[in-house]
């Protein structure tokens, strides 16, 4: 397996840094957390990243996408990972657009996949619930068949840019008990649907996320993603993509933290010299490019699987160790930077804060590192 | 270091007694026994003669009727020195409190006096090669005949298996007992017994002079009367002596830090590279300053033990804290304070190489550190 970009990839990966770089400063991002922005995101950026073709870089061309791989979508993660970009692109992109390359029929894919890809569609994936952690098998929401079509009930949380979205991929049970893995089905129901009433839920990394509650909300037969009762199958293939997207960008995150307090090392001066050249922080300083470094090397294979179409079976055991090796590093790089910073790292006006923040919700976004060592262990069946 | 409140002038005048006795009859002889895989019985007999073997058993029996904190204290110096050969914590804190807390009188009055002079050494044979952690399990039968027990089976990893006069063992007297633990029982066996088999003496990682050793029982005929406490109780009994046992392993662990600590910090302070002694760098001070505080902290928490342990309370979680946490700690240490020591850590002619051998069983025998947690958890409510 090769870990090394292509030419191309370089190139997307240099004018997607400068992009962000230009256009998503971290004082943007303060800016929308300060001012309680309505969207959270800017819906102009938003337009410009879909006009870069960011948003179909795994869409095939056929629906309105780039068709290239996830090589080219991982230099554009990280990119947005250094700037902490809050545009909508988990919900939409990572979650909404594989469920429906994973489970969609061909109307489906055709009706929602172009908009997505140009940038005119916000999409989110509704799977959690209270109680149910990170088994996204464990689903209370009902849905019960009425007269052609489907009446579902129930309340979802961490309904990731839920608040902003115009359609909602929604998991809900047919058929089993709550904790069953099967009897459960995807649903497509546009937000706008009578019964859905959708509540912003504000995040400490000034993130997007929303609880949206169905309360008999009547959709078609049509409405239904992928086969009846097999949802949950689906949804995890779902998730996995979603994992290795995610720490694409975690990694940038911990990239763009590094490189700011590795700077502050050698500028900041006490005891008479710059404290990067203190022994100790040097030592530090290390262990974290060492952290980086690895965690690099379980983004790029995880992604390269993914490229070559490696089975689901392989995609779930990357998916987990690239998400517990990201959740521990950028845990470790969040704590660090902040620690290395000193009383300035602490405050709120500096941006350091920012990166440890968002190192917390990423690290418990689709299952935090403990749970995805505890799955690994129940995938290679130890 | 601070001064240690669970000790009293006394134990310190005690342990000053001690080290002198130490400094002349035991430190010299540690190279040799760490060579030959063995100590002597005359230095076992000194100890004896000189008090020092098993303070805690009562006048009447020949001891000194002292606390547990002497037998601590004698512990604590043997570990600091290295003289991990001489096994008083398995032979005075770990088997006599058997006899004295479930010995007949009889049995009290043959036992207890030879074992504080030195005669009679005893070792504890729990371990079979089946059964480790899950004691319940063991298999060694013992069949009653009369006024005798036939004893057949083996043991394995016994401490003192080779100068050992009596072992304090493990035996199945009901195999289809259920649950499994109530069918083990307690026998005092003698090396002398017809059918009693000593087995090879086992190369091992670390602790070279103390001769760990397989023993085997074929027919072995032992007397009715040298059961301790009543058939069954095997299990409960040994339950409720191991907080004593493992609460001697977090004594020794902490000790052993300490020397691993000052050892390492003399030697950072002499040894010299790229123009400087290796103390002057910060990863050195840091490195150091850590582990002191961690053994000073530990030290705190074991001596805390020590005194609840003589008040006798209840502390088995405690002590299994304690045991898991101090043991894992001496690993990091030694393990630390090795590379410190850089190329010269790996050569035996720095005893940190031995020390690094030497801690990789503590955090295993009396109990894995798994099994430490076991019973906290279990202890916390945790778990069925």
């Amino acid at each position: 397996m090769d870990l090394v970009l292509t030419e191309e990839q370089e190139m997307l990966a240099r004018s997607a840094r400068e992009f962000v770089g230009g256009r998503s400063s971290l004082r943007r991002v303060r800016e929308l957390r300060d001012s309680g922005d309505a969207d959270g995101f800017s819906r102009q950026l938003w337009r410009e990243m879909a006009a870069l073709g960011w948003l179909g870089i795994t869409i095939p061309e056929a629906y309105g996408g780039a068709g290239l791989g996830w090589m080219e979508q991982m230099v554009v993660l990280e990119a947005m990972g250094r700037g902490l970009m809050p545009e909508p692109f988990t919900s939409t992109v990572l979650l909404a657009a594989n469920a429906l390359l994973l489970g969609g029929s061909d109307a489906q894919k055709q009706a929602h996949l172009a908009p997505i890809a140009a940038g005119e569609r916000i999409a989110a994936v509704a799977y959690q619930e209270a109680g149910s952690r990170y088994d996204a098998h464990k689903v209370a929401t009902a849905a019960t068949r009425s007269g052609g079509g489907w009446t579902i009930s129930g309340e979802k949380i961490q309904v990731l840019d839920g608040h902003v979205a115009d359609v909602i991929v929604a998991s809900a049970r047919t058929a089993g008990g709550r904790d069953d893995a099967a009897g459960i089905t995807l649903f497509i129901v546009a937000a706008d649907t009578p019964g859905v009433t959708i509540e912003r839920q504000s995040r400490i990394d000034a993130r997007n996320a929303a609880l949206v509650r169905f309360d008999g909300v009547a959709v078609g037969a049509d409405a239904v993603l992928g086969a009846v009762d097999a949802g949950g199958a689906l949804l995890e293939r779902v998730l996995d993509r979603a994992r290795i997207g995610l720490a694409a960008e975690m990694l940038g995150s911990m990239q763009a933290a590094f490189e700011m307090t590795n700077e502050y090392l050698k500028t900041r001066v006490q005891f008479g010299v710059p404290i990067g050249s203190f022994q100790a922080l040097k030592h530090r300083a290390a262990k974290m490019y060492i952290e980086l470094e690895l965690a690099r090397s379980a983004v790029m294979g995880a992604h390269r699987a993914l490229d070559e179409g490696r089975d689901d079976a392989t995609v779930a055991k990357l998916a987990s160790l690239v998400k517990a090796r990201c959740s521990d590093a950028f845990v470790l790089v969040g704590n660090e930077c902040v620690q290395m910073h000193g009383g300035i790292g602490v405050t709120d006006e500096h941006d350091i804060g920012f990166f440890f923040k968002r190192a917390r919700v990423a690290e418990m976004t689709f299952g935090d590192a403990a749970f995805h060592r505890d799955r690994t262990a129940r995938l290679e069946g130890y | 270091m601070m001064k240690r409140d669970v000790y009293t002038d006394e134990h310190e005048l005690f342990r000053e007694q001690f080290r002198k006795f130490a400094a002349k009859e035991i430190e010299p002889k540690i190279a040799t026994w760490n060579h030959d895989g063995i100590t002597d019985r005359e230095t076992w007999k000194k100890m004896g003669a000189a008090g020092f073997l098993a303070p805690c058993v009562p006048e009447e029996y020949g001891g000194a009727g002292a606390d547990f904190r002497y037998d601590a204290i004698i512990m604590e110096e043997l570990a600091y020195m290295r003289a991990h050969g001489i096994m008083t914590t398995v032979h005075a804190s770990i088997c006599l409190p058997y006899l004295m807390t479930y010995g007949t009188e009889a049995q009290k009055r043959r036992f207890l006096p030879p074992a504080v002079s030195g005669d009679l050494l005893f070792g504890i044979g729990m371990t079979e090669p089946g059964a480790g952690s899950d004691l319940a399990n063991i298999q060694t039968r013992a069949v009653r005949d009369g006024d005798h027990y036939v004893v057949n089976g083996g043991k394995t990893f016994i401490s003192i298996g080779q100068l050992g006069g009596a072992y304090v063992t493990a035996v199945k007297t009901d195999p289809g007992a259920k649950p499994a633990y109530k069918g083990v029982s307690l026998l005092v066996i003698e090396a002398d017994s017809p059918g009693f088999v000593r087995g090879r003496k086992l190369e091992k990682l670390g602790f070279p002079a103390q001769d760990t050793s397989e023993l085997f029982f074929e027919d072995c005929k032992v007397p009715a009367a040298n059961l301790l406490g009543k058939e069954g109780e095997g299990f409960k009994m040994m339950m409720e002596k191991l907080q004593q046992e493992r609460l001697c392993i977090c004594i020794t662990a902490i000790a052993s830090c300490r020397r691993a600590l000052d050892d390492t910090i003399a030697y950072t302070r002499e040894r010299k590279a790229f123009g400087r002694a290796i103390a002057e760098f910060q990863n050195t001070q840091f490195t150091l300053a850590e582990l002191a505080t961690q053994v000073q902290v530990g030290q705190a928490f074991v001596d805390q033990l020590v005194a609840a342990h003589v008040r006798g309370d209840d502390i088995v979680s405690e002590v299994s804290m304690g045991k898991w946490w101090t043991t894992d700690l001496q690993k990091k240490v030694v393990g630390e304070c090795l590379q410190l020591h850089g190329g010269y850590g790996f050569m035996k002619e720095y005893p940190i190489s031995q020390d690094y051998a030497d801690a990789a069983v503590q955090s295993i025998y009396a109990g894995t550190n798994e099994i430490m947690k076991v019973i906290i958890a279990k202890r916390l409510g945790l778990g069925s």
